[in-house]
C-alpha cells in the first residue's frame, strides 16, 4: 500500500514493523497472508473515514484496527498450530507449544501436558540408541518390589530385571513414535480462548 | 448511596451484555457470510449495522483465523482496481451445517427465555 505523505508513510512503516515483528514466527505465505489483509483493513477503513490530511486519517485508520501486539498474538499462535499439525517438524511443534502456553488455564494445562508426552518421547528415543550401547543399564526395569521403570540405571541391583531385552530399542522407537504423532494430531483439537468484543 | 447502586448496576449489565456478545458474535459472523460474501472490513460494518455491536477492529481476525482453521469458513483474494486487494469470507459446507444447528439451538434458547421473562 503507497501513501502519498511522507510522514504517513513512515508511520505506516512502522505499524508493519511491528507487525511482521509479531508474525516472525510464522511461514512466509502466513506471514504475507497477515501484512495484505492488514494493509487491505487499513486501506478500507482510510477510504470510508476521510480525514482532514493523510496523516490523521492513517492515524484514525490504525486506532480503530487497535495494537497489533494485542490482537495478532492469537492469530500466529493459531497459524503455527496448523503448521506444526501439518509438516509435524518438531522445530514448529516446538514453537507452537511456546506460543500456545500461556492462553488461557486449561489450554495451558493441556499444552503442558502435551510437552511432557513431547518430552517423553524424545526419552524413549535417547533410550533406544542408550540401549545399543549399553544393553544391560537400559530398558524396562521391574524390581523386587514391582515398580517399573523405563531408564538407563547407573547400578542395576540385585533382584531387579530388564524386562524386554533386545526388543526394547525396536518397542521404544515405534512407541515414541506413535505418541509423537498422535499428539501431534491431537494439538489441534485444544480448545482455544476467544476475545473479541470490546 | 443511590448513585452507587445505579454505578454497580449499570457496570453488572455491562459485563453481562460483553458476556453476551462474546458468546453470540461467532454465530453473528457465521449468519452474515451465510448471506453474503464478505471482506474483514465490510464485515465489521455488517455486524455494526445489523446488530449495533461495536467490534475491536483488530480483533475479528484470530476469531476469522479460528472460524476458517476449524473449517467453518474459507478466504480467497481479490485482486482490486485500487491495487490493495481485499480477502473475502465465505461459508463451508461444514459451515452451513454448524450454522443450522446454531439456529436450531438459538430458536430453543429464546423460546425458553421468552417463556420465563412473562
Amino acid at each position: 500500500m503507497k501513501l502519498n505523505n511522507e510522514n504517513a508513510g513512515k508511520i505506516l512503516a512502522m505499524y508493519q514493523k511491528r507487525v511482521a515483528y509479531i508474525i516472525k514466527p510464522l511461514s512466509e505465505k502466513d506471514r504475507r497472508d497477515i501484512e495484505m489483509e492488514l494493509d487491505s483493513h487499513i486501506y478500507e477503513s482510510m477510504a470510508r473515514y476521510p480525514k482532514q490530511d493523510e496523516v490523521s486519517t492513517l492515524l484514525y485508520a490504525l486506532e480503530k484496527l487497535g495494537e497489533p501486539e494485542q490482537f495478532l498474538p492469537a492469530v500466529v499462535a493459531e497459524r503455527k498450530l496448523a503448521q506444526a499439525g501439518k509438516s509435524f517438524n518438531p522445530a514448529h511443534i516446538a514453537s507452537a507449544l511456546a506460543l500456545n502456553i500461556g492462553r488461557g488455564f486449561i489450554k495451558t494445562v493441556l499444552f503442558i501436558i502435551s510437552s511432557l508426552l513431547y518430552l517423553f518421547s524424545a526419552a524413549l528415543i535417547i533410550l533406544s540408541v542408550l540401549k545399543l550401547f549399553s544393553p544391560r543399564h537400559t530398558g524396562v526395569f521391574i524390581d523386587e518390589s514391582s515398580h517399573i521403570s523405563i531408564a538407563w540405571l547407573q547400578t542395576v541391583r540385585p533382584g531387579t530385571r530388564e524386562l524386554l531385552g533386545l526388543w526394547f530399542t525396536p518397542a521404544a522407537i515405534i512407541t515414541a513414535a506413535l505418541i509423537y504423532v498422535i499428539n501431534t494430531i491431537l494439538l489441534k483439537y485444544i480448545p482455544r480462548k476467544r476475545k473479541t468484543t470490546k | 448511596m443511590y448513585i452507587v447502586l445505579l454505578c454497580i448496576m449499570d457496570a453488572v449489565v455491562d459485563k453481562w451484555k460483553s458476556q453476551v456478545k462474546k458468546g453470540v458474535l461467532e454465530f453473528i459472523i457465521l449468519l452474515l457470510l451465510s448471506r453474503n460474501e464478505l471482506y474483514g472490513y465490510e464485515l465489521l460494518d455488517n455486524i455494526k449495522s445489523t446488530t449495533g455491536y461495536e467490534v475491536a477492529e483488530g480483533t475479528i481476525y484470530p476469531l476469522l483465523n479460528r472460524l476458517k482453521a476449524d473449517n467453518l469458513i474459507d478466504s480467497y483474494w481479490v485482486e482490486m482496481e485500487s491495487g490493495v486487494p481485499r480477502k473475502y469470507y465465505k461459508m463451508t459446507k461444514t459451515g452451513n451445517t454448524v450454522l443450522g444447528e446454531m439456529k436450531k439451538y438459538w430458536f430453543e434458547l429464546n423460546a425458553n427465555i421468552n417463556k420465563l421473562s412473562k
